[in-house]
């Protein structure tokens, strides 16, 4: 459905995209993470054909994007990261508005505009105008203006930032079930619980480049922590931590709340392993818990930042 | 310093727009200067467009008694007769004499002898009348004397008129550089109303956004120094204008600078200016709406231009408008330096309107001010 | 349908905003009121009498005397001097041999004054008989033109509110432009076209501000009684015209890159109140004198042109500019138009 081939593009001095490539698939939601001015927005101004770019090649529904290619622009929809939104309009008129950009057809256009209102749960504030909407429930507004003519491919950037815990999981809710009728959402975001819960693939940018992407699978099997055992002791002994970095397949050794956290290279039985050289060395533990590596390891591993800077 | 230096970053920021202001007013100021009066007595010249059909000795005559002491264009049958009468309508020109092709017969037949056209409500009708009367009068008169006219002689009589003198008690040179720089000084006080309500009430609208007034509200900065450095800021833009003005006045008319009360207009534009600026202070605490300050600004500041008397004499304005100009401050901004010698004790009371106007608009802006936080 | 949708929109993010109806209508009604008591004396200058101080048995006192606009006064020269002073008496005529006159000012009643004396020095001078002068004599055939430089101040202001969809013109493009507002990237984004939507800003541009002019005209003719328009028709075609090239001016100032909404709007008022100024806007003379001096710039000023024929048209019955004043308008939005479409149209942002 989209594919980006080598895209670069320069402001002035500053790289904003070096040689950046990317696909997605019809129904697909692919996370687009970064930490902030990694390029993310840049990217999607660029596939939606707002911003020139200076190499490469960007084709959607297996065209070439164009400013004048309204047969492409008219299956998109956009949530961008601010808030896009008349003051003067309120809730309903807004949302009609950027509707019937897109769906001329009077009746039709009136039932989508219900049915985003319904959508977003913004049905009781339709007069509201946005000054007198809460932050969140202008987010939703922002959202509904995006999504109002049921498009093919919805970009969202950042949608959730600054909105309280329980917007953000309507939102969220509301992505899956869009994601559930065959959209296909490019999502950018720098919470990575979220792309962790919706995207079936994420990209990975940093300065401009994708330095990895696939499933969170995928991702965690290219880096070299693979699991983290987190183990506490009954008695504190200077000699632990030594102890434990003699175990084969340890990357380093850290303290976490009291405890010991174990990273370990990827290998196949590391749990069993550390049970039995633990019983071996007589250390009795009063827990034991293994985790996955995150999101934040992977970019943390690949680039070298913590993705929240 | 921050917010003092803030706001000049803001205002920098606007400087092509200052400098197309400060250079539109100069082009007008120079404008001005241009007509400024000679040293003597001067009779105010007819300016009069003469058609002549005739072209006759008696219509030559006539024209060059005309010429003597008024200023008379001598224009052809083809002329745009529509173009002419404009100029009448836009008070460019005092009126047109059209000389018939058969002049000497209606002199003859005693009929009347040329069409005047001009604003017969006015005082140059009048002044139209007698020169033109005065002339064939006193053709006739030699005509009924003597069979033969000598044109050139009669002319060369009627040029020889009383003598006019000027009390020695009036100045004229330093009367003419006074109401030169006095009309200077009034439009430059309008100007920097404008100036000031325009630019000023774009970049503090910037600056007064509520995003931004809320910050500046919870920091530690304490009211009174956020207030001092906003006003010190536009005190120092404010100031830069009048002296820029006020120089550039001074150069156009370099040495004809005698009779000219300067330290007094100097002191009229700084009060204006902090006029202007507290009116700006309520305007910012009323709306951050640019419509609004601009149109507020806009009426505000040719509003009293109009009212008092920079843009139109009060003298010809309705009775109504004048007395309202008596409670106007811009009308007492003008009597600051209403006369050449103007003295301190005259110039005291008109100043201290000026004042009392600025520290009631201060106090309604504080009033303004104190309301809206309290709201918010 | 598409179009209108968009046109009601359009109207009504303008129309929910105070300032924009402050501006297009309180301002222009309050500077009318302005106008009118402040001139309401101006056009009707009526010949009033001359005050003449005399001193006490002068031999013309006589003859003065029977010149029906001079009213004599008999005092001494200090007298006359405190009261020309005061702007209460025109001048003193004096001279025991020969005819003098005394004056503290120039003007046109010192002027009348002098040319009156010079008539009577003129009569003695000449040597012909005194009844060889017949005054009763009428040698001028009237006409009138009345002047009335006060009516270029209203002409001014309506042209310059013919101009201000200007404002909304600046709104529209600002929106519409991804670089310049949030809601551009949106509409760029979306398949709606730029020519229904130049064309759409143009119509509600339009259709608001022909409606405040409206409310604006209604007002001059109804609350302030002025009859300006003896040629309605005429004179509303070039109010029409004048807000297209208005509407043009708005669109092309919002076209200017790099600048917020909010300069572009400071930097249009300062245009415009500058061209009402060069009109006349603020008193006749300055128009006079940049005809003199730069007759360039008033043909090349819209809302100079503007004025110009709606006084011509409307109080000398002269049309002889009206179709060039009204080509020249459209001439001007016509461009205008065209730059903005050619702007518009397949742009794309270096940055946004």
């Amino acid at each position: 459905m989209i594919r980006m081939e080598n895209v670069v593009k320069r402001y002035n001095e500053l790289i904003a995209l070096d040689h950046f490539s990317f696909a997605a698939k019809e129904g697909e939601i692919i996370g687009l993470l970064g930490p902030n001015g990694c390029g993310k927005t840049t990217a999607i101004n660029c596939m939606l054909s707002l911003l020139t770019f200076d190499k490469g090649e960007i084709e959607i529904f297996g065209q070439q994007v164009h400013p004048n290619n309204n047969a492409v622009k008219s299956r998109i929809g956009i949530v961008p990261q601010e808030l896009a939104i008349f003051d003067k309009l309120n809730v309903y008129e807004n949302i009609d508005f950027y509707c019937g950009l897109y769906v001329t057809d009077r009746k039709k256009r009136k039932a989508l505009v219900e049915e985003a209102i319904e959508f977003v749960d913004l049905g009781k504030y339709r007069k509201f105008v946005p000054k007198k909407l809460s932050g969140g429930l202008k987010r939703r507004l922002n959202i509904a203006c995006g999504i109002a003519h049921k498009p093919a491919l919805l970009f969202m950037d950042e949608p959730t930032v600054a909105v309280d815990a329980q917007s953000r999981n309507f939102i969220l809710e509301g992505i899956r079930k869009m994601k559930a009728q065959g959209t296909t959402i490019i999502y950018t975001t720098h919470y990575l619980e979220e792309a962790e819960q919706l995207c079936d693939r994420m990209v990975i940018m940093d300065s401009g480049r994708n330095i990895a992407s696939g499933t969170v699978h995928e991702l965690q099997n290219t880096i070299s922590t693979q699991e983290r055992i987190e183990v506490g002791f009954i008695t504190e002994d200077q000699t632990i931590e030594a102890q434990l970095e003699e175990l084969p397949h340890v990357v380093k050794v850290t303290k976490r709340n009291g405890n010991y956290l174990i990273h370990f290279e990827k290998q196949e039985n590391n749990l069993p392993d550390l049970i039995k050289f633990m019983e071996s060395r007589g250390m009795s533990y009063t827990e034991l818990s293994s985790e996955r590596s995150t999101l934040s390891d992977i970019f943390l591993e690949l680039t070298g930042k913590e993705l929240r800077d | 310093m921050t917010v003092f230096k803030s706001i000049l970053l803001h205002f920098w920021k606007y400087k092509y727009l200052m400098l197309i202001f400060l250079t539109a007013f100069f082009i007008f100021a120079f404008g001005f200067s241009q007509n400024s009066g000679g040293q003597a007595y001067e009779s105010e010249a007819l300016d009069l467009k003469v058609i002549d059909q005739s072209r006759s000795e008696i219509s030559r005559g006539f024209i060059d008694y005309l010429s003597s002491d008024n200023t008379v264009e001598v224009v052809d049958d083809s002329t745009d007769f529509g173009a002419l009468e404009e100029e009448i309508f836009l008070g460019i020109s005092d009126g047109i004499i059209r000389i018939p092709s058969n002049l000497e017969e209606r002199l003859a037949d005693a009929a009347p002898a040329v069409e005047v056209i001009s604003d017969q409500r006015g005082m140059a009708h009048l002044q139209i009348e007698n020169v033109v009367n005065r002339y064939f009068i006193f053709l006739d008169a030699e005509q009924s004397t003597s069979s033969e006219v000598d044109i050139e002689q009669m002319n060369a009589l009627l040029a020889d008129g009383v003598p006019v003198e000027l009390h020695e008690s009036v100045d004229v040179a330093s009367q003419n550089n006074f109401s030169y720089m006095s009309t200077f000084i009034s439009f430059a006080g309008y100007w920097i109303m404008l100036f000031l309500l325009i630019i000023v009430g774009n970049v503090m609208s910037e600056f007064n956004t509520t995003e931004l007034r809320q910050r500046i509200d919870v920091s530690p900065m304490p009211t009174r120094t956020l207030m001092v450095q906003m006003i010190s800021a536009q005190t120092v833009i404010g100031l830069f204008v009048v002296c820029f003005m006020l120089y550039g006045g001074i150069m156009l008319r370099a040495g004809h600078l005698e009779g000219i009360p300067l330290v007094k207009m100097f002191v009229a534009l700084v009060l204006i200016t902090s006029f202007t600026l507290s009116i700006h202070y309520v305007i910012g605490a009323l709306t951050t709406n640019k419509f609004i300050i601009n149109g507020l600004a806009n009426f505000l500041a040719i509003g009293m231009a109009f009212m008092s008397g920079i843009m139109v004499p009060l003298e010809i304005m309705g009775e109504t408008a004048q007395n309202i100009a008596h409670y106007l401050p811009l009308y007492h901004f003008t009597q600051i330096y209403a006369e050449p010698d103007i003295s301190w004790t005259d110039s005291s009371f008109p100043i201290l309107i000026v004042v009392l106007y600025t520290a009631a608009f201060l106090i309604i802006g504080m009033i303004l001010e104190n309301k809206k936080k309290i709201a918010s | 349908m598409v179009i209108l949708r968009m046109i009601r929109y359009l109207i009504s993010i303008n129309f929910k905003d105070f300032g924009y109806w402050f501006w297009t209508l309180c301002y222009p009604l309050l500077m009318c009121g302005l106008f009118t008591m402040t001139t309401s004396s101006m056009g009707g200058t009526e010949i009033e009498d001359i005050e003449v101080g005399i001193e006490p048995g002068h031999p013309v006192t006589e003859v003065l005397g029977t010149i029906d606009f001079i009213v004599l006064t008999e005092l001494g020269e200090s007298e006359a001097v405190d009261r020309m002073k005061a702007g209460e008496m025109a001048g003193y005529v004096h001279g025991s041999t020969e005819l003098e006159l005394l004056v503290t000012e120039t003007g046109i009643n010192q002027t009348i004054l002098q040319s009156v004396l010079d008539q009577i020095r003129n009569v003695s001078a000449s040597g012909i008989p005194f009844q060889n002068f017949d005054y009763d004599q009428e040698y001028i055939i009237p006409n009138s033109q009345n002047a009335e430089p006060e009516t270029v101040l209203f002409y001014a202001l309506i042209s310059m509110i013919s101009i201000y969809g200007m404002f909304s013109a600046i709104e529209f493009v600002s929106t519409v432009q991804p670089n310049l507002s949030l809601m551009g990237a949106r509409f760029s984004a979306s398949p709606y076209s730029k020519y229904k939507f130049l064309f759409s800003s143009v119509a509600s541009s339009l259709l608001l501000n022909v409606l405040s002019n409206t409310v604006v005209l209604s007002a001059i003719a109804i609350f302030y009684q002025m009859s300006l328009f003896t040629e309605l028709w005429s004179t509303l075609l070039l109010i029409f015209i004048a807000n297209m090239t208005g509407i043009g001016l708005g669109l092309f100032i919002g076209l200017i890159p790099g600048i917020n909404a909010n300069i572009k709007t400071t930097f249009a008022v300062i245009f415009m109140i500058t061209l009402s100024f060069l009109a006349g806007l603020m008193g006749p003379e300055i128009r006079t004198i940049i005809g003199e001096n730069m007759p360039w710039l008033n043909t090349l000023n819209p809302l100079a042109r503007m004025t110009d024929t709606m006084y011509r048209i409307n109080f000398l019955g002269n049309y002889s500019d009206y179709l060039p004043t009204i080509g020249l308008l459209l001439a001007y939005a016509l461009l205008l138009f065209g730059v903005t479409l050619l702007v518009l149209r397949r742009k794309q942002y270096d940055s946004i």
